[in-house]
């Protein structure tokens, strides 16, 4: 047998033990084979993205300190261990001089996926261009992004897509700028980047790019649309054995989809799932990402959002943590809680990065205004509120609940003066709480 | 099942975490701290060493579909302990292949389990799982030769009998074994349908004795309890039930599909092979033939991935059924068309993107409608079942 046909049927075998739910000896064959991989020389190894999860991994080829990575890869992908896998990965990145690309570029992973931020951008700088260009560019529109700085990531990220990168890493590149873009707030663009980028469905990235797509998706406020991205992102996510939220957050941002779709059920079995998973590894953004979408799918929770709040500021979330002050808002406005809500909207304010943000605030700024403390939904509002933010039409909302389309209407006018937003549209991107 | 209800402390000490995750896990309101409890029980010392405890926090797991974290568990305690704590490991591994559809090793596992002579806390739920794993795989003589002939009256028991009727094409019997095990889980406090879904299985049997208001009211009843618990793989199988009762007319076809959804998050392959034949059923009662094609065939090559005989000759059948009045399929232009209506563009920017006349995209639209069956593009942005072209994006 010749090495590629072994390589090929491990990588067979370690999908078909995930598929059989034997995740555990899944990691370590592919653990074994990566180690096999070492002591035979020549070294051209097995991809490492074959193996486990490893977005946009650059080449194939293993080292000693490959190996080492490897497992703190594996140990994201689980979702456990994370103080470990970040030590490893720090402790892999003194080697400067025996790495290369592919062991950087899995350690600098690591790193981000543990919310190590400082230290992957401090490392990230370093390196320079010593693992090519484009490495050091993608990985540095990665980081930037999470260090809140979406428009330097999409310079980044633009400017390596522009004057090209190796085929394995385009993938990844335009999924990365396509988030970077939503970050800044301009969606067409981002948009445009993704109707490019035709991945097959094979492609060991392909769910980076589902994933893209959903928030581009939601961002643009069609959920149904984006819930299915996300779910198309999670089956390809669980073929690879991800279940760390903090590698791909699919299960939140299905949960916001879902809960503006309409479905808090679904919306809660995602949440919580990642919300478990999330406190298992540790990492502040992930955690923060999931109590965000937790507090939504339980029809606005305010003690939960608090904590979403707190975590993301503490993971230097950019947006995200924009995101969830501003659902904070808004539930506390649709509550009629005026006092504590124009707290949060001073500082959505203030922590504004970009012109997306200010014009939020500033709607959120100006509900408050036209808002006299009144603007508590009844029972009947709310349900009506909710059908109408999820796409139904009056005659729809009126046969659901067995009322006459008159009766929508009238309430529907009460529901946009109490929340102080401008007809459909506007409810659209308000929340409504249901709890 | 016994050891989730038993009120006897389970490790040492008032605050045994296994005994909390199980006391969750019957209660079935609080999924997030059921199984934080049972991690944290997996994680002591003193409980890994206990096989009640070491059932319970397994068994929390697997319910709560946290089925990663059950194999990985499971497997660590295979290697580190024998006995009684080596068995309720293995126990948990047929669990978790049961759940994912593995069934070739859940058998193995569950044969293994049998003679060893298993104790007497886990033989009824091995006598249970070996019954629904030789239905599954059509052997109903051997299911029914495990099966002692004087009826011990533990419920699991009864339920495998109710299992083994349903099969057999005795539905009044199953009725009335489902709705027996039913109320003693009920007695014990178990009301947590991820323990044992009795209710979504009576519905189907309440149907097949025509009674289909029964059906509605216990599906009903399966699906608010099971979202309260809120783990995917019992919300898709309470979900299906709900689809079964419901008369056909639209709501019927939402139901299925957002069962599929579920069940595919669950890994739940058995249950989705089951509800993919149902969906079809459904399509072809609808009239739509090339959309119930699809699904037969995703049923089908689901059913002999997990080979589930079963399942496989129903797909078959049906297969056979619509094959002869399958339309023909979209041409290119067509599904070019369609494709962007489906990505929400309306028939005007398609014309320009595609350089045609408005008129030729209305017409290109219209052959789409007729020959998938849908009502129009609402239908055509919504539905799940759109035949891929060759090209994947």
């Amino acid at each position: 047998m010749t090495r590629d046909n072994t390589l090929d049927a491990v990588r067979r075998a370690r999908i078909e033990l995930i598929r059989d739910g034997r995740w555990k000896e899944a990691d370590l064959l592919a653990g074994e084979a990566v180690a096999r991989a070492v002591t035979a020389s020549p070294v051209p190894g097995p991809d490492p993205a074959d193996l486990a999860y490893v977005p946009g991994c650059p080449e194939a080829g293993w080292s000693v300190p490959g190996v080492l990575v490897f497992r703190a890869v594996q140990a994201a992908n689980r979702g456990t261990g994370r103080t470990e896998a970040a030590g490893t990965a720090r402790h892999v990145l003194t080697w400067a001089e025996s790495l290369d690309a592919s062991a950087f570029w899995q350690a600098v992973t690591v790193l981000v996926h543990a919310d190590e931020i400082a230290l992957a951008h401090r490392h990230w700088t370093c390196s320079a261009h010593r693992y090519g260009r484009d490495v050091h560019d993608l990985l540095g529109g990665r980081i930037l992004v999470r260090r809140g700085d979406a428009r330097a990531a999409v310079r980044l990220l633009d400017g390596a897509l522009g004057r090209g990168v190796r085929p394995r890493l385009r993938v990844v590149a335009a999924a990365w700028l396509a988030l970077a873009l939503v970050e800044t707030g301009d969606l067409a663009r981002a948009q445009a980047v993704l109707e490019t980028e035709r991945a097959t469905a094979e492609h060991p990235d392909a769910a980076e790019l589902h994933f893209a797509r959903g928030r581009v998706l939601l961002a643009g406020g069609r959920d149904a649309a984006a819930l299915e991205e996300f779910l198309d992102c999670g089956r390809r996510a669980d073929r690879f054995g991800v279940v760390n939220p903090a590698v791909l957050p699919w299960r939140s941002s299905a949960a916001l989809a879902a809960v503006g779709a309409g479905d808090l059920v679904l919306a809660r079995v995602c949440a919580d799932k990642d919300l478990v998973a999330a406190r298992r590894w540790g990492g502040p953004r992930a955690l923060g990402l999931a109590l965000h979408a937790s507090a939504l799918a339980r029809g606005g929770d305010d003690v939960l959002l608090e904590e979403a709040v707190t975590c993301l500021g503490r993971a230097s979330a950019g947006g995200e943590a924009l995101r969830a002050r501003h659902d904070l808002a808004q539930l506390l406005l649709s509550r009629g809680e005026v006092e504590r809500a124009r707290g949060h909207v001073r500082c959505l304010r203030e922590e504004a990065l970009c012109p997306q943000w200010t014009r939020m605030a500033d709607e959120l700024a100006h509900r408050l205004l036209r808002n006299d403390g009144e603007s508590a939904l009844s029972g009947q509002q709310r349900r009506i509120a909710v059908l109408a933010r999820a796409g139904k039409s009056n005659r729809e909302i009126a046969a659901e609940l067995g009322l006459t389309s008159r009766t929508v209407e009238f309430h529907l006018t009460t529901v946009y003066r109490k929340m102080g937003v401008r007809g459909r549209p506007g409810l659209r991107r308000a929340f409504v709480p249901t709890a | 099942m016994n050891e989730l209800s038993e009120r006897r402390p389970g490790g040492p000490g008032h605050e045994c975490p296994a005994a909390v995750a199980a006391g969750l896990l019957v209660a079935g309101e609080n999924w997030t701290g059921a199984v934080e409890a049972a991690e944290r029980a997996l994680a002591a010392a003193l409980c890994r060493k206990n096989a009640l405890c070491v059932s319970r926090a397994l068994a929390t797991l697997v319910c709560a579909g946290e089925l990663v974290a059950a194999d990985a568990h499971s497997l660590a305690l295979l290697e580190e302990s024998t006995g009684e704590v080596a068995e309720r490991a293995a126990l948990a591994r047929a669990a978790v292949a049961r759940r994912t559809g593995d069934l070739a090793r859940c058998s193995a596992l569950l044969t293994g389990l049998r003679h060893d002579g298993s104790t007497d806390g886990i033989r009824p739920v091995v006598l249970l799982w070996t019954v629904e794993d030789l239905v599954t795989r059509g052997d109903l003589h051997a299911a029914q030769a495990l099966l002692p002939v004087h009826d011990g009256g533990h419920p699991l028991l009864v339920a495998a009998e109710a299992v083994l009727a349903m099969a057999s094409g005795r539905p009044h019997d199953a009725l009335t074994g489902h709705l027996a095990c039913g109320r003693a889980l009920t007695a014990a406090g178990v009301v947590n349908p991820a323990v044992l879904p009795w209710r979504s299985r009576a519905s189907r049997a309440a149907l097949a004795c025509g009674d289909r208001d029964r059906a509605a009211r216990l599906a009903a009843e399966e699906h608010a309890a099971a979202a309260r618990w809120g783990e995917p793989g019992v919300l898709g199988v309470s979900l299906s039930a709900v689809a079964g009762a419901s008369p056909p007319g639209g709501d019927d076809l939402a139901a299925c599909d957002r069962a599929i959804r579920l069940l595919e998050m669950a890994h739940a392959r058995v249950e989705l092979a089951e509800v993919l034949c149902d969906y079809g059923d459904r399509l072809t009662a609808h009239g739509k033939q090339v959309a119930a094609h699809e699904i037969y065939t995703r049923a089908r090559a689901t059913a002999v991935d997990v080979g589930a005989t079963a399942l496989v000759r129903r797909a078959d059948e049906a297969i056979g059924g619509v094959a002869a009045s399958r339309a023909p399929a979209l041409t290119p232009a067509e599904a070019e068309v369609a494709e962007l209506v489906r990505t929400g563009l309306g028939n005007r920017e398609i014309a320009a993107r595609l350089a045609m006349a408005t008129r030729t995209v209305e017409l290109h639209l219209t052959r789409v409608y007729r020959k998938l069956g849908l009502a129009g593009r609402r239908e055509l942005q919504v539905t799940r079942w759109f035949p891929v072209r060759d090209d994947p994006r």
